[in-house]
């Protein structure tokens, strides 16, 4: 008669529970849109709070008004898993298989990257992608005195060159590893491991803060690529970088040693039907030792 | 509690499931984790500068949080108050994560391994995606893997002292059944995301022939993210593209489905697994551990069941056995 008594008031007691925890999910949910609208209009300034995202209240909204709507029908569901959290004596899997949705179900809402859980892909689209190989030429498109145009053509790809359709002016960006031999030869930011390293290492043009932070990783990561490997496994079957970056055969480098200095160009190609030939090319940072 | 079991169940089989589908997932998530940790040179984290672990969260990330929580949820916040660890010390913490995942792989000690290598996979990672300022898709769902290892039913783990794969449970369910809510609720929420940050036309925004003209065109240069040639080709279609952006957008948007209406799993988990690969191939993301799991929520209890009874193999008694209840 005492266990009758008791076991619906222990069932009631977690379906109030999970109820209140939901709700809370659902408060937070609008209320972080709701501040950012208001942060937006400076109308209140939240010290730990980013940039305003005003137009995910109506997701908020959406979601806020369908939790008021189902209300009951949440409550009831609430009780029958309460119901069968507490049916056998003890089961942690049970407990476990409600937790976890739970703490997914938060991090979600309140867009919380956790390390195991984050709130998806943003959204993306590449409607105002600019033209890569453009019709003009750039300005002031000429090669630095003293430098060789071969250095520069070790940055092109000839196998992608039967693919391109269209004819014009390509540039971009290129990192050169420059080694106590003079030699200077193509790499990219495969070697910072990072996916953003113009932010990590501070690469701005004309202005490099961290330079000396950036050869000494790339020297670390270097004497691994000259022997095919970015770690343990050889770096053709590893698993893929998070941005993956074109594939430089780096195994007749110089050694890792011997590095000393990189530097940011900005190079420039033109692309015919037959052919393409490097045209020019302005330094954007140098670092050196 | 018929509502939560036909939630949990998939194929329309009764309840149990093969503990086969347990030491699958076992086997995936510490192979991924063996994988990933003997790929990537997480060392590298040593030559980062301070103050790229202390900055803002990037825009495009669209966090409310000027501070990512995984600067608490990976423990990288005791940084604040002790030096970073050296190169070295790194990559003997990665060699333990190896370590742990080598013998969870072997069944010893499993759940042990799982949490050893899901603790500090969290903390290396953490690093990386702080220093990274990116969400990487790929190392979550790893650390997803690993934890939901680590919480396995006591018996669903396949040890160097016990194997019976075909041994049926209701407690088997769970670990399927969380991955299958994980993977669900992230596809959809991306589909939300690309309402809400974009528009209800997001797939006639998208404009992945314009992308993929582009990814070939930068490929001139050696210094650009890689790209298939040829798939980016077919892609270059506007129709093919838009269509395809379509299937993304609807397609995601539908992937709780397959919490309510189990035979549809096989469907949009190869679906998704394809799409995984696809981005991989047109813009260069290393989907690697996503394609593992959406296969992971392939029905191999049904599988298991039908090649078992095609086989007359002996097991068979033992799992009809175990199904009465």
């Amino acid at each position: 008669m005492s266990n009758a008594t008791q076991r619906p008031t222990r069932q009631a007691w977690l379906a109030r529970l999970l109820f209140g925890w939901l709700s809370f999910v659902v408060f937070v949910a609008v209320a972080l849109p709701a501040l950012g609208t208001l942060q937006a209009l400076k109308l209140i300034r939240i010290s730990w709070m980013y940039s305003p995202l005003g137009h995910h209240l109506i997701a908020a909204g959406i979601l806020a008004t369908a939790f008021l709507v189902c209300s009951k029908a949440i409550y009831k569901q609430c009780e029958r898993l309460s119901d069968w959290l507490l049916e056998p004596a003890s089961d942690r899997n049970r407990w476990v298989l409600v937790i976890l949705p739970l703490i997914i179900i938060t991090s979600y809402a309140w867009q919380l990257h956790i390390g195991f859980a984050h709130r998806g892909a943003p959204g993306w689209t590449y409607a105002n992608i600019k033209d890569f190989v453009r019709a003009e030429a750039p300005a002031d498109v000429n090669f630095p005195k003293n430098m060789e145009r071969g250095a520069f053509a070790a940055a092109l790809r000839p196998e992608a060159f039967p693919y391109v359709k269209r004819t014009g002016y390509a540039s971009a960006e290129v990192m050169f590893l420059h080694f106590s031999d003079g030699t200077m030869r193509p790499a990219n930011f495969e070697l910072a491991m990072v996916s953003w390293p113009r932010s990590t290492f501070g690469l701005a043009k004309d202005n490099v803060r961290h330079g000396d932070k950036l050869i000494q990783l790339v020297r670390h990561n270097l004497a691994a690529r000259r022997e095919g490997r970015k770690f343990l496994l050889p770096e053709s079957i590893s698993y893929p970088s998070h941005l993956s970056y074109q594939r430089i055969d780096y195994s007749g480098y110089p050694s890792e040693d011997t590095l000393s200095g990189i530097s940011l160009w900005e190079v420039v190609a033109k692309v015919d039907t037959d052919k393409v030939d490097v045209v020019g090319a302005k330094l954007l940072s140098q670092v050196n030792q | 509690m018929n509502a939560l079991s036909g939630f949990i169940d998939f194929q329309g089989r009764p309840r149990p499931t093969a503990a086969l589908h347990c030491y699958l997932i076992q086997a995936v998530a510490f192979g991924l984790a063996i994988y990933l940790f003997s790929s990537w040179n997480l060392s590298s984290i040593a030559f980062i500068p301070d103050e790229a672990f202390s900055r803002l969260s990037r825009a495009k990330l669209h966090s409310y949080w000027k501070t990512p929580w995984f600067h608490y949820t990976t423990f990288q916040f005791i940084y604040d108050f002790v030096p970073r660890p050296s190169a070295t010390t790194i990559r003997n913490l990665q060699f333990v994560i190896i370590g742990s995942a080598f013998f969870g792989l072997l069944g010893i000690f499993p759940r042990i391994m799982a949490w050893v290598a899901f603790i500090l996979g969290a903390h290396l990672i953490g690093g990386f995606l702080q220093a990274s300022d990116t969400i990487d898709a790929s190392t979550t769902v790893i650390q997803f893997l690993l934890l939901v290892v680590a919480i396995f039913p006591r018996d669903a783990y396949y040890t160097i002292r016990r194997f019976r794969p075909l041994e049926l449970n209701d407690k088997y369910h769970g670990p399927y059944f969380l991955i299958l809510f994980f993977m669900m609720m992230y596809y959809c929420l991306s589909a939300i995301n690309k309402i809400v940050d974009i528009g209800p036309d997001w797939f006639l925004q998208a404009r992945l022939d314009l992308f993929s003209v582009h990814a070939i065109e930068r490929s001139l240069f050696v210094s650009t993210i890689s790209t298939s040639m040829w798939f980016s080709s077919i892609l270059s279609n506007y129709e093919l593209a838009t269509v395809s952006a379509f299937l993304v957008l609807v397609i995601e948007l539908m992937a709780p489905l397959a919490l309510f209406v189990p035979r549809l799993i096989p469907l949009f988990v190869l679906y998704f697994a394809s799409m995984h690969f696809s981005i991989y191939l047109s813009h260069g993301y290393g989907y690697w551990s996503n394609m593992c799991v959406d296969l992971l929520l392939l029905p191999y209890t049904s599988i298991a069941l039908w090649y078992a009874r095609r086989q007359n193999l002996r097991p068979l008694a033992e799992f009809e056995l175990a199904a009465k209840p």
